[in-house]
C-alpha cells in the first residue's frame, strides 16, 4: 500500500510535467504562430550527353565559358526574382572531393548532383552558339523538371539574333533576357498548380522478402485484400483524393503522383514528406503490420515486413 | 515593357487614361501571346479583384498606375467613333516595378509557394 503512494507521488507530477517538457516550444525559436512557407530547391545545370562529364564541359577552353555564363545568367534570373538556387558547382566539387565520380564509375552525374542537393526542381541550360559569316547567334533551351516525378514543369527557347560579334556572354544574355520572364512565370503558375492542388510525391510500396504477408492476404476486418487497402486509403488520404496508381505486381505497388497539400490542413503549419510517410506507416500498423518507410528525393519506400 | 491601349471617353483626356488603363490591365489579366509575357501577371482575375477590392480601386480609379508608367505617346490621332472619342497610346511600363508592388500588397505571390 505504501509503496503504491509513493509510486503515485513520483508518476502522477512526472505524468504532469514530463510530456509539457518534452513537447513544449521553444521559447527561443517562438514565432508566436507564425508559419513561413517552405519554398522549393531549385539548382541550374548545363546540358550534356550520356557519358560527358560535367567538369570536362565546364572547362573546356573552347565551349566552357559560354555554358558558365548561360548558367549564370540563369540563376541571375532567378536572384531577380529574390529566388536563391542551388549552387552547382559547389554540388559538383563536394561530390568530386567526396570521389562520387571515377573514372570507370557508372554513377549518373545529373542524378547524383540532383539528389545530393537536395532539389526539388531542376533546370537544364542547353546553349548552342552558331558562327557563321554572317554573323554569331547563340540559341538557348531552358527546361524545367520536378525531381521526384521527373515530370517537365516548363521549356523555352530563344535565339539572340545574328550578331557581327564574339561576345557570347553578351549573346547569351540576349537569348535568356527574351525568354527569362515567360519561363519564369510559366513556371510560376506550375507552382500555383502546387499551391492549390498539392504537391506530386512518387510512392512505393514493397514488399520484405520475409514479409508475413503478400498483397493478397486479407488484413482488417472488412475482409479487403491489402493491395485494396492501400488503394481505398491512399485514395482517401492523397490531397483531393488524387493518388495516380502507375502499376502494381506481386511484389509492388507504386504510384508515381500523389498529392500531398504544402500545408497541413488541420494545423496551418508546413507539411512535410515525413508527415505522410508516418500516416502511412501508422495506417498500416492499424492493420497489424510493421514496415519501414524511406525518402530518397521526394519519394515514399514504405517496406512491409 | 511596350503596350499600346485604345481608349474611349468623353472626351482627349478621359480616352487617354482609358487607353493607359486598358494597357495596364492587357498586362496584368491578359496577357500578350508572342512575346515574352505571354502568361499574365495574375493568373485569376475575378478571384484577384474580389481578395483586393482596395488596391485594385487605387491602382485605376485613384490612378496609382501612373507611378508604373514610364512613358505615354499618343500612337494615333483622336477620332470620334459612336459618340466616344477614341485614341490609341504607347505606354512604357515598369513592369518590375508593379511586379513588385503587386507581391509587396500581396495580390500576387513572390516567385515560389
Amino acid at each position: 500500500m505504501k509503496n503504491k503512494n509513493y509510486l503515485s507521488l513520483i508518476l502522477i507530477p512526472a505524468l504532469l510535467f514530463f510530456p509539457f517538457s518534452l513537447f513544449a516550444q521553444n521559447p527561443a525559436t517562438n514565432s508566436g504562430g507564425q508559419v513561413q512557407q517552405i519554398q522549393p530547391t531549385i539548382i541550374v545545370l548545363p546540358f550534356k550527353t550520356e557519358g560527358q562529364r560535367y567538369r570536362t564541359l565546364l572547362e573546356d577552353p573552347r565551349e566552357g565559358f559560354e555554358k558558365r555564363i548561360a548558367i549564370s545568367r540563369v540563376k541571375e534570373a532567378f536572384d531577380t526574382r529574390g529566388f536563391t538556387t542551388v549552387d552547382f558547382l559547389g554540388e559538383l566539387k563536394k561530390l568530386e572531393t567526396a570521389g562520387a565520380f571515377t573514372a570507370d564509375s557508372k554513377t549518373n552525374e545529373k542524378d547524383e548532383i540532383v539528389r545530393n542537393s537536395g532539389a526539388d526542381i531542376f533546370v537544364v541550360v542547353d546553349i548552342n552558339v552558331q558562327k557563321s559569316e554572317s554573323g554569331t547567334e547563340v540559341n538557348i533551351i531552358l527546361h524545367a523538371y520536378e525531381t521526384a516525378t521527373g515530370r517537365s514543369l516548363t521549356n523555352k527557347d530563344a535565339s539572340s539574333g545574328k550578331f557581327y560579334t564574339s561576345d557570347i556572354s553578351k549573346l547569351a544574355g540576349r537569348a535568356i533576357d527574351l525568354m527569362k520572364e515567360d519561363f519564369l512565370n510559366v513556371l510560376q503558375t506550375k507552382f500555383t498548380d502546387i499551391v492549390n492542388n498539392g504537391r506530386s510525391i512518387y510512392v512505393e510500396f514493397v514488399l520484405d522478402q520475409n514479409a508475413s504477408k503478400t498483397f493478397e492476404s486479407e488484413v482488417g476486418t472488412e475482409g479487403d485484400l491489402l493491395s485494396e487497402a492501400i488503394v481505398d486509403w491512399m485514395g482517401k488520404n492523397a490531397y483531393k483524393n488524387y493518388a495516380k496508381k502507375k502499376g502494381s505486381t506481386t511484389q509492388k505497388i507504386l504510384y508515381d503522383d500523389v498529392r500531398i497539400p504544402l500545408k497541413d490542413q488541420a494545423t496551418g503549419l508546413n507539411y512535410e514528406i515525413e508527415s505522410f510517410g508516418r500516416s502511412i506507416r501508422k495506417f498500416l500498423r492499424s492493420l497489424n503490420l510493421n514496415c519501414t518507410v524511406e525518402y530518397p528525393s521526394g519519394q515514399i519506400t514504405v517496406t512491409i515486413k | 515593357m511596350g503596350v499600346r491601349g485604345i481608349g474611349y471617353g468623353n472626351n482627349k483626356n478621359a480616352a487617354i487614361m482609358e487607353a493607359q488603363i486598358s494597357a495596364f490591365r492587357v498586362l496584368l489579366f491578359r496577357g500578350i501571346p508572342g512575346t515574352e509575357l505571354n502568361v499574365p501577371m495574375i493568373e485569376n482575375e475575378s478571384e484577384a479583384r474580389a481578395k483586393n477590392p482596395g488596391y485594385f480601386s487605387k491602382l485605376f480609379e485613384q490612378q496609382w498606375y501612373k507611378t508604373f508608367m514610364m512613358s505615354s505617346t499618343e500612337s494615333s490621332g483622336l477620332s470620334y467613333v459612336n459618340g466616344m472619342y477614341k485614341i490609341s497610346v504607347d505606354v512604357k511600363i515598369n513592369y518590375v516595378a508593379l511586379r513588385r508592388d503587386l507581391e509587396q500588397n500581396s495580390v500576387t505571390r513572390k516567385f515560389g509557394y
